[in-house]
């Protein structure tokens, strides 16, 4: 499905995860913030790679970083989960506003 | 931020349409490609095509699919719960594999004026880890985002 009608910011969160790499490190956050060694762990790109895909992420809005230390931690941004939300809740918007006027056409057609 | 597996929180919407349940609920499965906004929502749309059509199987089990111009068909979902006139269940996996299949659970209430559709979207949770995407190679498109709206979007309650 395309994502024509999401914002930019959901726009750039949606072309974000296109990437598997990018999605396997959002799973892994979901647990809760890790470091980026520990993202980095088992994955089948370097460390460098990770670092750029996260870079990707928090500028998509996706991720959020702060310093722990000389590591670096990473986290779920709430507000880019809430635009990706939010986009969904249009599709489904956009679906029923389809829907509805099928509806409307039918009762006047008189079926 | 925290994280709690427990609360999915599903998408819901709701309209009220002037139709009796029985038809409201004919034109929401059978005749799904007459108002579905195949434009934008649709696999062939992420390649800036239209599809050439949307087909929904009128059974429990049957298949949602679109068929793209070449006559390519791409499932959607599998029809789970088949009630005409009161309640549609169907397993939403567009672009996925079906083991990854999220719920999207449409009821069809009567009003003194027509019917109230509700739909709620969830399951989230059935959405297995990134190895399988990873695995299967999928190819980039919103398709998966629906599919993967859980990783992000599910099972996160801001706090």
């Amino acid at each position: 499905m395309t994502y024509e009608g999401a914002t930019p910011e959901a726009d750039g969160a949606i072309a974000a995860l296109a990437d598997p790499t990018r999605r396997a490190l959002i799973e892994r956050l979901r647990a809760g913030p890790l470091a980026v060694s520990a993202l980095a762990e088992g994955l089948p790109v370097s460390r460098p790679a990770v670092s750029q895909h996260l870079k990707v992420l928090s500028g998509a809005g996706l991720v959020e970083a702060r310093a722990e230390g000389t590591r670096r931690i990473y986290a779920l941004s709430p507000e880019g989960v809430a635009r990706l939300r939010a986009y969904v809740e249009t599709l489904w918007s956009d679906a029923f506003a389809g829907f509805a006027a099928a509806a409307e056409k039918e009762k006047k057609d008189g079926h | 931020m925290g994280i709690d597996p427990g609360k999915l929180a599903p998408v819901e919407r709701s309209v009220h349409v002037p139709l009796r349940p029985k038809e409201a609920f004919r034109l929401f499965t059978e005749r799904m490609e007459e108002w579905w906004p195949l434009e934008t929502h649709s696999i062939a749309a992420g390649r800036e095509e239209e599809p050439a059509g949307l087909t929904v199987e009128p059974r429990e089990g049957g298949r949602i699919f679109e068929t793209a111009p070449d006559g390519t068909e791409a499932a959607w979902g599998r029809i789970r719960d088949w009630q005409p006139g009161a309640r549609l269940g169907i397993t939403w996996h567009v672009g996925r594999d079906e083991a990854e299949a999220t719920e999207v659970t449409v009821t069809f209430t009567p009003t003194d004026q027509g019917t109230m559709v509700h739909l709620v979207h969830d399951g989230w949770e059935a959405l297995g880890g990134a190895a399988t995407a990873i695995q299967a190679g999928y190819g980039p498109g919103w398709e998966l985002v629906l599919g993967r709206f859980a990783l992000a979007v599910g099972r996160i309650v801001p706090a």
